[in-house]
């Protein structure tokens, strides 16, 4: 027996499976419930996302079953030992609809290489945030 | 070690189902030793000493001395870690979900009423 702690959940959607799928992957669909950001749709790429309360997360697809099967690897940049794996699968309801699962389960003795290093994008954002502020101190009147 | 190295000591600790089954003797049979949790498995007491140690790092028992005898105790405190995660997770999740439904259902909602636009564009063609 595995002993991996775990979290099982699903939902019953009232779409058909490739709906289901579309809207899983939906980056306007996904701001409403999981977090502004895209999810990777290709085995070993790499997305960042942003979650409601502000925690961002980089998440690193494991595989990839369009129409079945999504999972992937996340971690958070606050905590980046803490790894675990999130598995999505969707079928169809024998009652109707579809079937949204998740399983989320802790990882052992991973350490989340998933944090990108600064720099891309991210030192853009943190060099415009300096020309800001820099901005502000010599021109105090001004406004930005 | 951090918490979240904490918990990684022992979920590894614990995926072993023998020393899964010593930790569960500890929990029942405690304190015992080794040579007391031996008779109850069939690995030698060799193999008892390394499944405690590596359940003692983990944090999941404590060794205290009786005499010449060193006895194992259980410690269930790494374990309201494990169950702390497993709380956290499954409430986000839960929530998650709860808005994806109510986001599905306001789609179909806005797909299946009228808009105003719509009933008042002029034909086209």
């Amino acid at each position: 027996m595995e002993l991996t702690p775990s979290v099982t959940r699903s939902v019953l959607l009232d779409l058909d499976l490739d709906d289901t799928w579309d809207i899983l992957v939906d980056p306007e669909v996904l701001a409403e419930w999981l977090g502004h950001g895209r999810l990777p749709t290709e085995p070993g790429s790499r997305t960042r996302l942003v979650e409601h309360d502000g925690t961002v997360r980089t998440i690193e697809a494991l595989e990839v079953d369009p129409g079945r099967t999504l999972r992937w690897r996340w971690c958070t940049d606050d905590q980046p030992e803490a790894v675990s794996e999130v598995e999505i699968t969707v079928a169809t309801d024998v009652g109707g609809g579809t079937r949204l699962t998740v399983v989320e389960r802790a990882t052992s003795g991973a350490r989340c290489s998933l944090v990108p290093p600064i720099e891309g994008t991210r030192w853009d954002e943190r060099l415009l945030g300096l020309e800001l502020r820099a901005l502000r101190t010599l021109s105090p009147l001004a406004t930005v | 070690l951090t918490r979240h190295a904490a918990d990684d000591a022992v979920f590894a600790a614990l995926a072993d189902p023998t020393r899964r089954a010593v930790f569960e003797a500890v929990v029942e049979r405690g304190p015992v030793s080794a040579t007391g949790l031996a008779s109850g498995f069939a690995v030698s007491r060799q193999a008892i000493v390394k499944h405690l140690t590596a359940l003692r790092e983990a944090g999941l028992v404590a060794p205290e001395r009786a005499g010449r005898e060193v006895r194992f105790r259980a410690r269930p405190e790494p374990l309201d870690e494990v169950a702390g995660w497993i709380d956290r997770v499954d409430r986000r999740w839960a929530q998650r979900l709860d808005e994806l439904r109510a986001t599905v259902a306001e789609r179909a909602g806005r797909r299946t009423a009228p808009t105003r636009g719509a009933e008042g564009d002029p034909p086209t063609g």
